[in-house]
């Protein structure tokens, strides 16, 4: 059971590499710089997956749930803010590369809606997407490099002009650089908004490969 | 004898009869008990009052089931059946009870958590009393139990149930559910005493994990997940995107919430150094919207109205003429399981658990639950436990 | 299955019809519909015929908890009663409060209002203080048939009040959400809606009787009655009720049958007159009996159901109601699973439509919130009709069941409409839940 079990693995693994480097050359991965933020728009739990994600491909970063251009224009640290119900706020980058008050230089939004979510953070559909009208607004002055990731899947999206919808609307057309998993972009919107803009888009199977994806963009190891 | 008093004395009768028909089987059924090989693993067995004394005697106390490794490693718990009527959580348990060998740790099992709800049953929803699994070499029989506890073992209720220590109104109802007692106290009501005792296990063996198996309606949010507080998190979701990326299933994290008291998943990490994760499989035999409440719908988990429900996107899992099997159900129990232990031991590989001859979510799909059960007939009898 | 299961269905309505027919009283026609299903259901495989006798046997161990408190609480009252405090209350009521209608009128809502609250179960409410109410509401000048109408209408809101909700707590522990937040989105509309019933149904006096007439009809107390004696029982039992909640940790767990219990004991040691407590016991288990036979059989009914796939039916006829239709219906759905299955109605129906509620944005507890005012309207509904009945008992009211139905169209249609907007605008009212916090 043992050899079988490993056996499958093995081939697995290697099923999974074959793949991820098929990802990986056929679109050119963009390079972003650190320091980074993560946030979320809808206020899905996708937002822990990436943050997970980052620490997997050794990427430190700070996170808040609902940042604002005020928190953003603070930079690394986020002005020292503490997390309260429906505000969280968490600091890992390497504040002996980048001290306190640093600029950001990327942020990464991961994009579904969760009326639960958004409702813990005293949010709605509206508030929170001008929420995020601001922040891109902001990113796009400053010169803070968006990366917009969907890995929910279906369960993260829906008919035109739903929650999900809305946020992908909000976020993509914007976005630096797109990464979403190959459940998310089923229906190929992913790819008609990265066309049409002509933004970098990476399209894995498994979310876990967006490590790799990360390890390459921000160059860790 | 007038002929209003022979009428009466006709159904007087006929109601005795009834009750004699109709009570033997519930009598039979609370006194049936399941037999359990302990595999090669099984270094000891004790039982659950060893950790909480005020438990021996009573119908709450539950055999533990203990396979300690070659090599000293971390050590994880796994509880089954809390809630006795989401049954993949006993199969998957004992199926580590009867075929784990532990190469690095300790592994401790409580296949039967809530005993007394196992041996309760569920006035009012017409569940089967037993149901049978296919082995190798026959059928074996297990006892569908309730979510709560019986109230010949723990009653009255009060008319609300203050949780224990944070005094947070639960349902009456919750004073007999193994997962709304934690942390629980040596004194209290029964079921928190079964609580405090596998507390007491997770504090003095120091259980560097603990798993709580479940099963969920698919018609819950919370269902076909992995649910985990802060401190869980990271291994949650790691283990979450492996099996999807490794094993093709969807295991999805849910935040454990701060303001729930009484759940495993958020007293465990509160009262210990112990990280708790809650594994719901779906049941669609839970669910209120089906069709008769048989053995096959709980083993299959084929239903007309859910696939109905399912395509009108009011279900919270994918549903198909497949249905939810239980040996898919029971299959991802075990993978999670064994992918938890193996992200534990990249983190903290002095504390690595690493455990072989369990089967994962593919070889239980293709070979069924009853594969992996042996035959107590074949079996040293000095290794047959009785619960 | 559908065909199969409509099948049984229709059986169990014909069964039930032909019974009533025969003039078979509720609790017969209940039982005749539970084993006409599962006869039906047994030809069809399911449940067994092997297994019948254990369903029924089963299922009328359901509500086994609600028929002891029932017992206890209605034996405590008939002691009360017994003794002269009844008499004795509304006597002091009427004489104070004759000539201050309203204060009056709310002071006997709150009477109504505070067992229910403490215990979930308007029967409670019924039993332990309605009839002193509805002698003192009689003497207010008001027919019996309103005086049962604003009991059944007071006493439902009363087991929907916080602190204790049962269908809430069914709820909470069907969809794993605590039972927190509840005290403003249920206590104010209950508040509201029971001053509106009692001001609504007890504005006008109908009667010609003035105080001095009132207070000659009101049978005379026995001379060594104190108010001591009268609230002593009562201080007991609440007491009981409080201590829990004070000190949970280090109180056992009596239970309401219990504290109704005890508390029932000292009434009988501190009555100024001899009881016969055996004899009264009898008497007044005899008088409750059909609503005890009721909670049985419902049991077996709802075992029956489940057994043979028809509560499933239901419940998916309405889990797949289109949204807005859905919302309305609620105003039958929810009354008429409550005139059905009592409390299971909660679980069948209530579980899946607070997930798919939530699902789609709805706020949890103030839909189980909204939900529960709905819930209590069913007990006047048929077959079982627990409260409704027990109004008409307690009020003596002895015209037909209708006609006392009837009159209380307006605040059962103000309830209505109150509990569906707010399952409609519950994640507008959350506030509520975060200020009960």
């Amino acid at each position: 059971m043992k050899r079988l079990s490993k056996v499958g693995f093995f081939g697995f693994f290697l099923t999974l590499l074959f793949f991820g480097l098929i990802v990986l050359n056929s679109e050119e991965i963009p390079k972003a710089q650190l320091p980074v933020i993560t946030t979320s728009a809808g206020q899905s739990p996708d937002v822990t997956t990436v943050n997970i994600i980052c620490e997997e491909a050794g990427v430190m970063y700070d996170y808040c749930d609902v940042v604002t251009p005020e928190m953003l224009k603070d930079g690394v640290g986020l002005g020292d803010r503490k997390s309260a119900p429906g505000f969280h706020v968490e600091v890992h980058t390497d504040l002996n590369k980048f001290p306190k008050g640093t600029p950001y230089k990327t942020i990464i939004i991961a994009i579904g809606a969760s009326l639960k979510g958004m409702g813990a953070s005293g949010l709605t559909v509206e508030t929170e997407l001008e929420r995020l009208k601001k922040v891109i607004n902001y990113c796009k002055k400053n010169g803070i490099f968006i990366i917009g990731v969907h890995i929910g899947g279906s369960s993260k999206r829906g008919a035109p002009g739903s929650d999900n919808e809305r946020m992908i609307d909000a976020v993509a057309p914007y976005a630096d650089y797109l990464i979403v998993t190959t459940d998310s972009n089923k229906d190929g919107r992913f790819t008609e908004i990265a066309k049409e803009k002509g933004i970098p888009l990476t399209e894995v199977k498994y979310a876990l490969e967006v490590v790799d994806i990360f390890k390459k963009v921000f160059g860790t190891k | 004898m007038s002929h209003e008093w022979k009428i009466k004395s006709i159904i007087i009768i006929l109601i005795i009869f009834i009750m004699i028909a109709g009570g033997i089987p519930l009598y039979k059924h609370r006194h049936f008990n399941i037999t359990i090989v302990a595999g090669p693993g099984v270094t000891k067995v004790v039982k659950l009052s060893e950790y909480c004394k005020s438990l021996k005697g009573t119908m709450a106390d539950t055999n533990v089931f203990i396979l300690e490794g070659k090599k000293e490693g971390g050590k994880a718990l796994i509880m089954a059946n809390t809630h006795s009527n989401e049954p993949a959580s006993l199969l998957t348990a004992l199926i580590f009870v009867e075929n784990a060998i532990v190469e690095k740790g300790t592994l401790i099992i409580i296949p039967q958590f809530n005993n007394s709800g196992g041996r309760n049953t569920r006035p009012g929803d017409g569940y089967p009393l037993y149901f049978e699994i296919q082995t190798d070499w026959g059928k074996k029989k297990f006892r569908m139990g309730n979510r709560e506890a019986s109230p010949l073992d723990q009653w009255p209720d009060p008319d609300v149930y203050i949780h224990y220590p944070d005094r947070q109104l639960l349902s009456f109802i919750d004073i007999r559910n193994t997962n709304r007692t934690w942390p629980g106290r040596p004194d209290g009501p029964l079921m928190e005493r079964v609580c405090y005792a596998a507390m007491e296990i997770m504090r003095s063996e120091k259980v560097d994990i603990a798993i709580d198996l479940h099963g969920a309606e698919t018609m819950f949010p919370v269902t076909n997940c992995i649910v985990a507080p802060e401190k869980s998190m990271r291994i949650a979701t790691l283990t979450s995107l492996t099996v999807k990326a490794m094993e093709g299933f969807e295991n999805h994290v849910e935040p454990s919430p701060e303001g729930f008291r009484g759940l495993s998943h958020r007293e465990i990490g509160d009262y210990s150094d112990t990280m708790p994760f809650l594994l719901e499989a779906p049941v669609p035999f839970l669910d209120q919207p089906t069709g008769p409440k048989t053995m096959d719908l709980l083993l299959n988990g084929k239903d007309p109205f859910l696939l109905s429900l399912s395509k009108q996107g009011k279900l919270f899992v994918p549903y198909d003429e497949t249905g939810w099997p239980m040996r898919k159900r029971v299959g991802q129990h075990c993978s999670v399981i064994l992918e938890l232990f193996r992200q534990f031991s990249r983190k903290f590989s002095d504390k690595a658990i690493i455990v072989r001859n369990v089967p994962r979510y593919a070889e239980v799909v293709k070979n069924g639950v009853g594969h992996y059960y042996h035959d107590p007939k074949k079996a040293d009898k000095k290794r047959i436990y009785y619960n | 299955m559908y065909f199969k299961i409509g099948i049984i269905l229709a059986v169990m309505v014909i069964a039930y019809a032909l019974a009533k027919w025969r003039r078979l009283s509720v609790e017969l026609s209940i039982f005749t519909s539970a084993i006409a299903g599962g006869l039906v259901g047994a030809i069809f495989g399911n449940p067994p015929f092997n297994q019948l006798a254990r369903h029924l046997v089963e299922g009328s161990f359901t509500y086994l908890d609600v028929i002891l408190i029932f017992s206890t609480a209605t034996i405590f009252m008939a002691i009360v009663s017994e003794s002269g405090s009844v008499n004795y209350v509304v006597r002091i009521i009427i004489k104070y409060f004759y000539n201050k209608r309203i204060i009056a009128l709310l002071l006997l809502m709150i009477i109504i209002l505070i067992p229910g609250a403490l215990t979930g179960a308007g029967s409670v409410s019924l039993l332990v203080v309605g009839a002193p109410v509805a002698l003192a509401l009689n003497y207010l000048g008001i027919p019996k048939r309103k005086v049962a109408a604003i009991l059944f209408i007071v006493a439902g809101l009363s087991a929907a009040a916080p602190p204790v909700n049962i269908w809430a707590m069914i709820l909470c522990a069907g969809t794993a959400i605590p039972y927190v937040g509840f005290e403003l989105p249920l206590g104010i509309p209950v508040l509201l809606l029971g001053s509106f019933t009692v001001l609504l149904l007890g504005w006008k006096k109908e009667g010609k009787m003035t105080l001095k007439e009132a207070l000659k009809e009101i049978p005379e107390v026995p001379p060594r009655m104190r108010w001591w004696r009268v609230l002593l029982p009562f201080l007991v039992f609440f007491g009981l009720v409080a201590m829990y909640r004070i000190w949970p940790f280090s109180t056992p767990i009596l239970g309401l049958p219990l504290e109704f219990t005890i508390s029932a004991l000292i009434a009988f040691l501190i009555s100024p007159k001899k009881i016969n407590i055996l004899i009264l016991s009898r008497d007044t288990i005899k008088k409750l009996l059909p609503l005890l036979a009721t909670m049985v059989v419902v049991g077996m009914l709802q075992q029956i159901m489940t057994a043979t796939g028809v509560r499933g039916l239901l419940s998916f006829a309405v889990i797949s109601t289109p949204l807005i239709l859905l919302f309305i219906s609620l105003a039958f759905i929810i009354p008429v699973s409550e005139g059905i299955l009592t409390y299971g109605g909660a679980a069948v129906i209530g579980i899946p439509l607070v997930w798919y509620f939530d699902s789609i944005g709805l706020h949890a507890t103030v839909v189980m919130a909204g939900l529960s005012l709905l819930w209590p309207l069913g007990d006047g509904l048929p077959p079982t009709a627990l409260i409704g009945r027990l109004s008409v008992m307690v009020s003596e009211y002895k015209e037909s069941y209708w006609t006392f139905l009837k009159s209380t169209w307006i605040p059962w249609i103000v309830i209505t409409i109150v509990g569906i907007l707010m399952v409609v605008f519950s994640a507008k009212l959350s506030f509520l839940v975060q200020w009960s916090m």
